[in-house]
C-alpha cells in the first residue's frame, strides 16, 4: 500500500504545481535524434498512416498507406533509426500492413521494430505513453495517463499530427540518460546487423522463428527486462520509489563482524530473500550515486520479522570497498546489479545447448523415456486435465 | 501554459485510496500538505516531497 501512497503523493504535487513531476531524475531513453514518428487513424476499415521526422509530413490511406514511410526511405539498407509512436496499438496497425505488403522495402523493418519493442531500454521503438508514466507523473489518475491527449495537453503540446510524439519524446527524454542504458543501444545495433544480415542472404522476413530462436528470443526479452528494472535502480528518485516497494530496502546496522552483518530496516517491506545476493550503499536510497562506501556482493542469509513487527536482515560473505560498515551506519541494500556480459555469455551457453544433436527441445530427436517419482500435485493437475 | 492541465480522475482515485486506508479523502491531501505523521501517510508525504524536491 505504501508504494501506492508514494505514487499518489507524486500525483498531488502534480497537480499543485500543474507541471508534470519526475518520477526519476535520469532519462529512462535516449533522445529521439533521427527518429521518424508515426500515427495510424482508422476510418470506415480502412487505415491511415501519418509520418513525420519533425520537418515534413507524409499522409497514405489504403492499400497504399505504407507509402508514408518509403517516402521517409525506411528499409534495411543503412542504419537504423528509431520509431516514436504512441502505444502497441500503431504498431500493431504497421505490422498488419506489411503483412499485407511483404514487398514493400519498410515492411521487414516494421518487423524488426516489433521484434524489438520487446526489450525493455531499447531504443528502436520510443513508446510515448509508456515512456511518458516512466519518466513523469501527471495530477491525474493513472487511468487518464494511459491517454496521449492528457499527455500533450500536461506537456503544452499544440500539434495533434506525428510530429506532437516527437515533442513529446524529446520532453520526456531531457536530463542525464540512466547509466547503462548505451548498452541496451548497442544491443539494437547487433540485433539490427544481424536482421538485415539475414535478410541479405534471402530469407523471407516473414518466416516464423524456429525452436531455437524462439527460445533464444525469449531468453534475450526476458534479459532485457531484468538488465532494464536493474539499472532503474541506480537512479536516485527510482530508489526511492523502490524502497516503499521493498525493491530496495534502508535501514541501519545493528551488528557487524568481518564479513556479516544485520541491518534494522526502517520498513517492514522487503523483497530480498534469504539466498539472494546483494548489493547495497552507505546512507539512503537517495544516496545510490553519491555515497562511498559501498557493498560490492553478499548473500541475504536470513530475513526475520520480530514480535515487535520490526524486519531484521541478516548479511554474509559481505564484501566492502573501500571500508566496512559499523553499528549505526545507515545502509541501503537491492538486489545485486545485473551484468550484461554475463547475460550474454549465458545466452551464448543456452545457445550451444539448443543447436546440440540431439537436443529434443529444439526439435532434435525425440526424447527417452525414464521413470521418475513426479510430484502429487502434478499428477493431481494431469488427472483433472485428463 | 495558458490554461491548466486537467487533473482528471484524480479526486475519485484520491477517494478510492483513502477508502483503501481507511481515510477521508481530503483529511488524507490536508495530513500530507503538512506533513503527515504515521506508516502509510509518511510513504504519501515522501512522494509528495520528492515531487517538490524534483521541481526545484
Amino acid at each position: 500500500m505504501s508504494a501506492t501512497l508514494f505514487d499518489l503523493g507524486m500525483r498531488l504535487r502534480a497537480a499543485h504545481e500543474q507541471r508534470p513531476v519526475a518520477r526519476t531524475h535520469h532519462s529512462l531513453a535516449l533522445p529521439p535524434n533521427g527518429a521518424l514518428a508515426v500515427m495510424t487513424a482508422r476510418e470506415a476499415g480502412e487505415l491511415t498512416v501519418s509520418a513525420s521526422d519533425g520537418e515534413r509530413e507524409a499522409s497514405h490511406a489504403g492499400e497504399d498507406a505504407l507509402e508514408a514511410l518509403d517516402e521517409f526511405e525506411v528499409s534495411v539498407d543503412g542504419a537504423h533509426r528509431t520509431l516514436v509512436v504512441a502505444d502497441h496499438g500503431t504498431l500493431r496497425d504497421l505490422l498488419s500492413l506489411a503483412l499485407r505488403a511483404p514487398e514493400r522495402p519498410c515492411a521487414p523493418v516494421i518487423a524488426w521494430w516489433d521484434q524489438r519493442a520487446d526489450h525493455p531500454g531499447s531504443g528502436a521503438v520510443h513508446m510515448c505513453i509508456a515512456a511518458a508514466r516512466a519518466r513523469f507523473a501527471l495530477g491525474t489518475s493513472p487511468e487518464a495517463e494511459r491517454d496521449l491527449g492528457t499527455w500533450l495537453r500536461w506537456f503544452g503540446i499544440d500539434d495533434a499530427g506525428p510530429s506532437a510524439l516527437l515533442q513529446l519524446a524529446r520532453a520526456t527524454a531531457v536530463g542525464p540518460v540512466l547509466p547503462g542504458l548505451l548498452d541496451c543501444a548497442g544491443a539494437d545495433s547487433r540485433s539490427w546487423d544481424a536482421f538485415a544480415k539475414r535478410l541479405r542472404k534471402g530469407q523471407d522476413w516473414r518466416r516464423p522463428d524456429s525452436r531455437t530462436d524462439a527460445a533464444l528470443g525469449l531468453a534475450t526479452r526476458s534479459d532485457a527486462a531484468e538488465l532494464f528494472d536493474s539499472l532503474l535502480l541506480g537512479d536516485p528518485l527510482a530508489a526511492v520509489a523502490a524502497s516503499f516497494a521493498g525493491s530496495v530496502v534502508c535501514g541501519t546496522v545493528t551488528s557487524a563482524t568481518k564479513g556479516r552483518f544485520t541491518v534494522r530496516a526502517d520498513r517492514p517491506v522487503s523483497r530480498l530473500r534469504p539466498g539472494a545476493r546483494v548489493a547495497g550503499w552507505e546512507g539512503e536510497a537517495c544516496d545510490v550515486q553519491d555515497s562511498e562506501t559501498r557493498l560490492r556482493d553478499g548473500e541475504i542469509e536470513a530475513a526475520a520479522m520480530g514480535t515487535d513487527a520490526a524486519l531484521d536482515i541478516a548479511v554474509r560473505d559481505a564484501v566492502f570497498r573501500p571500508s566496512p560498515l559499523g553499528v549505526g551506519d545507515r545502509v541501503s541494500l537491492r538486489a545485486r546489479p545485473v551484468d550484461p556480459f554475463q547475460q550474454q555469455r549465458a545466452r551464448r551457453n543456452l545457445s550451444q545447448r539448443y543447436r546440440t544433436a540431439g537436443n529434443w527441445l529444439a526439435g532434435r530427436g525425440t526424447p527417452t523415456p525414464r521413470r521418475g517419482n513426479v510430484p502429487l500435485d502434478v499428477v493431481l493437475a494431469a488427472a483433472d486435465e485428463a | 501554459m495558458t490554461n491548466p492541465p486537467p487533473t482528471t480522475g484524480l479526486d475519485e482515485y484520491t477517494e478510492q485510496i483513502a477508502a483503501s486506508v481507511g481515510r477521508d479523502a481530503a483529511e488524507l491531501v490536508t495530513s500530507v500538505e503538512h506533513d503527515a505523521a504515521g506508516e502509510a501517510l509518511a510513504a504519501l508525504h515522501a512522494g509528495y516531497t520528492q515531487a517538490a524536491a524534483v521541481g526545484r
